[in-house]
């Protein structure tokens, strides 16, 4: 991960097919470093998240997510958590994400060692990264939708360090809307699929997915 | 704690999937269904000449030219000067694919029932009787079905609106999609083929002839089916034998005592489309292949049936893609599809393939017949008239066009 990190070259050959996405994963990365060391109170937790179904990790896709809270109270932080998800979505390709939500931070035990965490995001996932396609007489569109992520886990302090890395899974429900229209740019090309005779389709996903989360923060 | 912890986290992974909801919009032909007794309720025959949309089986009796309109109507022509057909009337019968003519009554199908008209005046037929539910078998929608209840009258564009939700998970059990997709083509329409002969009616469907008695030519007594099997296409009658052309051979019938026709033979050839016309000695078939036929090869095949009982193959030339044929003397008019018009000379059946003697290319025909004023063909843009006196060089004479319907 910190390899990945460190590294945006790599990065953009693993896991990024375009720019404008790395930028935007590298831009929200940049402010949580810059602006983290100097506020009190302030409270950072960087994320990867497998997106995926189930235990076997079929179909799996992954998320970045980085959160910037403010603690108001010794157990608790609120702040903004956003990032980039890869949805891989069945026969359809892989569907690309930028999420913002707010996000309730909890830690069991602040100053040990070791501690139990939960956190709950509530949000929206942005749909804009996935290209709004023409192709012949088909045009549709994405609609980003309501994201909500509650997790579960365990953070490990680093030795004479507020850093801590930390191991979580939950629960993470995407939603989107796609809206297919058949238009008729010309006499030769109907305002019709041609197989099915469909002149419109609006499809509705609802995503649940299982994720389990690794990350770092302070 | 680390209990709960497992049970959620348990929950959480058997819970996941993805929930697909789709709304949309299609437009579909959508049947119309009716039933025979509103079809009958609605039955108003005679109207003034229409406009020829698609040509179907074409009947010369005196001078008149009847052309089916399929799954129509039959339209009149005056034909006394065939280089100048005048149309008489409409015909309106739904369901309509084939008409024979005896003794100035017409007879033809509507869906399940067979009409008899009376052609005293011929721009004016009168409907002098119905036989209901004769022909039991009906090509609807691609497929056969015997419900006369529920006959496709036609088809309608309609925009259906439709929901559909899905549930995915790569850890369910994969079940197969049945994706029931109909082709909304194919009128309703009987199948029925018919002939006259010895004061018979012979109509012949998918698998059954239909036998009518019309010694009283205004009142068709059914008679009895014969079950023949399956693809059964054309039928041609010749002096007191009937030659039942099927998409895996021919069926020779005497039919002397004419109301107990007799098998006397079945000849087999490879399964194809396959018209058919016969002389004193041979019997001429074409075979075509195709979609609908089944089939690899596109024939002529010449048949010798001096004895009935025991048809035999003498000669077989190929051809592009044949449709009807004609006889007429020593000459055999072939509609080759898009090849033509051909005529060959027939004079000697052993070269019949190899004697062309004239090629129309511009008429993709499917149907021919020898008249006694002119040689009448079907083609895809019209009904055509040629003068055949001279049999080496057809001479136009005139053309029912058809109207192109969008």
């Amino acid at each position: 991960m910190l390899f990945l990190l460190l590294n945006p070259t790599k990065i953009n050959c693993l896991l990024f097919p375009d720019m404008k996405r790395l930028f935007i994963a590298m831009l929200a990365l940049l402010a949580a470093f810059y602006a983290g060391a100097q506020t009190k109170g302030y409270t950072n937790h960087n994320e990867f998240s497998v997106i995926t179904y189930g235990p076997a990790f079929l179909e799996s896709g992954f998320g970045l997510h980085t959160y910037h809270g403010l603690q108001f109270h010794e157990n608790m932080s609120l702040g903004l958590n956003t990032g980039l998800d890869r949805y891989p979505v069945n026969g359809e390709g892989s569907k690309w994400f930028l999420p913002l939500s707010a996000k309730v931070n909890y830690v069991e035990f602040p100053d040990r060692k070791r501690s139990f965490f939960a956190g709950l995001d509530l949000g929206y996932g942005f749909a804009f990264l996935n290209k709004n396609i023409s192709e012949k007489n088909l045009k549709y569109e994405y609609q980003g939708g309501v994201l909500v992520n509650p997790q579960l886990g365990w953070r490990f302090k680093f030795k004479n360090s507020a850093k801590y890395w930390s191991l979580a899974a939950g629960y993470r429900y995407q939603q989107y809307s796609r809206k297919d229209s058949y238009i008729s740019p010309s006499a030769s090309l109907q305002d019709t699929d041609p197989w099915y005779g469909k002149t419109q389709i609006d499809k509705k996903y609802d995503l649940h997915r299982f994720t389990l989360q690794i990350g770092v923060g302070f | 704690m680390k209990r709960i912890w497992l049970i959620l986290l348990g929950c959480i992974a058997l819970s996941s999937c993805d929930k697909i909801e789709s709304k949309g919009m299609y437009l579909a032909s959508v049947p119309i269904f009716e039933t025979m007794e509103g079809i009958r309720a609605k039955a108003n025959p005679v109207s003034s000449p229409a406009p020829i949309v698609k040509t179907g089986k074409i009947y010369i009796y005196q001078d008149y030219l009847f052309i089916n309109e399929p799954g129509k109507g039959i339209h009149i022509f005056n034909n006394g000067d065939p280089s100048k057909p005048q149309a008489m009337a409409f015909l309106s019968i739904p369901g309509n694919v084939d008409l024979a003519v005896l003794d100035g009554k017409l007879y033809a199908d509507s869906y399940t029932d067979l009409l008899t008209f009376d052609l005293q005046n011929p721009a004016s037929p009168q409907l002098l009787t119905r036989n209901k539910d004769v022909f039991k078998m009906l090509l609807q929608m691609d497929n056969f079905n015997n419900r006369p209840d529920r006959i496709i009258t036609g088809y309608r564009d309609s925009l259906v609106s439709y929901s559909q939700k899905d549930r995915y998970s790569p850890y369910d059990r994969k079940e197969l999609d049945y994706n029931q997709v109909n082709a909304g083509s194919g009128q309703g329409a009987s199948m029925a083929r018919f002939t006259i002969a010895n004061k018979h009616l012979y109509a012949v469907d998918q698998t059954t002839l239909h036998l009518f008695n019309v010694q009283n030519a205004s009142k068709p007594a059914y008679v009895k089916d014969i079950k023949i099997g399956p693809g059964i296409e054309t039928i041609f009658p010749f002096k007191n034998s009937l030659f039942i052309g099927s998409n895996t051979g021919m069926v020779i019938y005497d039919i002397t005592t004419a109301s107990a026709p007799v098998e006397l033979s079945r000849y087999a050839h490879i399964r194809a489309c396959d018209p058919v016309v016969v002389n004193e000695k041979y019997a001429f078939v074409t075979l075509r292949a195709g979609v609908v036929c089944g089939g690899q090869q596109n024939l002529l095949e010449v048949i010798d049936i001096q004895d009935l009982t025991k048809p035999m193959l003498k000669n077989t030339f190929t051809l592009e893609n044949p449709y009807g044929l004609a006889l007429s003397d020593q000459t055999l008019y072939v509609c080759d599809g898009k090849s033509g018009l051909k005529s060959f000379d027939a004079s000697d059946v052993s070269q019949i393939g190899n004697k062309l003697l004239e090629t129309h290319k511009e008429l993709m025909s499917m149907d021919v017949i020898a008249g006694p004023k002119s040689l009448i063909v079907v083609g895809q843009d019209g009904v055509h008239q040629y003068d055949y006196s001279n049999k080496a060089k057809l001479k136009a004479l005139s053309v029912i066009s058809v109207t192109k319907s969008n």
